[in-house]
């Protein structure tokens, strides 16, 4: 299930020096929230995850297979109502041949997640 | 703890539908917890005839909620609650399965304070270890 475009939409992407920032809008009709859960949609983590790759692949213009999640954590749930459109900042190096992201999640001052994953190059 | 096989997992998870990540539960006792999903081509996680990351992760989180609704329903007598992933660490998955592959995930609590638990889990396919973990899940009372 690719997630861009359906599950999200990218509104805005900004470059700087180091780090490259989307500003996302979450699609509150999708599925995904009618069943996660009934009557009290919640953006899952892992639907966080895919759309840091995503955008990753994006930005990388290549597949990418996530080997490892170095650490992921989760302070706050995204309501896809009240939290429609979140950032997401990505910071992307590269050592021994994988690609070291770190990413946050936020919406103004709350952070809702940080990201430390280690992708390789699948095509 | 007795299992019955014939148990529904659907009934020991607020996900609902095809979001629904886990398929019968093997076996639960105090600390472990055995899950399994043959991986269907229509499984929203399948792209092609892989069965993506966020899959993997997502069926380990439901593994863990799974022992955690077995207990506040057939245990406490109680809801059903709704489980967030607080943390996941140091998780290294070395392939996605393909459709038709069966996992096998086992997730043993490490420790678990009030309603917090650390767990380590271990995705395999027949035998092949393919992904293993630690992640960290909060239940909460109201949503």
């Amino acid at each position: 299930m690719k997630l861009k475009d359906d599950f999200f939409k990218v509104l805005a992407s900004r470059t700087s020096q180091d780090k490259t920032e989307y500003s996302i809008r979450f699609n509150s009709g999708h599925f995904i929230y009618q069943e996660h859960f009934p009557g009290n949609p919640v953006t899952p983590g892992v639907c966080l995850i895919q759309t840091v790759k995503e955008l990753c692949e994006e930005n990388l213009k290549c597949a990418l297979f996530l080997h490892k999640i170095a650490r992921v954590r989760y302070f706050k749930a995204v309501n896809p109502v009240e939290n429609e459109t979140v950032d997401v900042s990505l910071n992307i190096s590269e050592k021994d041949g994988l690609h070291n992201v770190q990413a946050v999640i936020s919406s103004d001052e709350t952070v809702f997640s940080q990201l430390s994953l280690l992708f390789a190059r699948t095509g | 703890m007795d299992l019955n096989p014939d148990i529904n997992v659907r009934e020991l998870l607020p996900q609902q539908g095809r979001f629904v990540m886990i398929e019968r539960l093997r076996r639960l006792d105090d600390t472990l917890v055995i899950s399994s999903m043959t991986v269907d081509s229509d499984n929203i996680f399948v792209d092609g005839e892989v069965f993506s990351e966020s899959g993997i992760i997502e069926n380990i989180a439901q593994t863990a909620a799974a022992r955690m609704g077995y207990i506040g329903k057939y245990i406490n007598k109680g809801d059903v609650k709704i489980g967030y992933i607080g943390e996941i660490k140091n998780l290294v998955i070395e392939r996605c399965p393909r459709t038709g592959e069966e996992l096998t995930t086992s997730v043993e609590t490490v420790t678990e304070i009030f309603s917090t638990l650390m767990a380590l889990a271990k995705v395999s396919v027949n035998g092949e270890l393919i992904a293993h973990g630690s992640m960290k899940i909060a239940i909460i009372d109201t949503p």
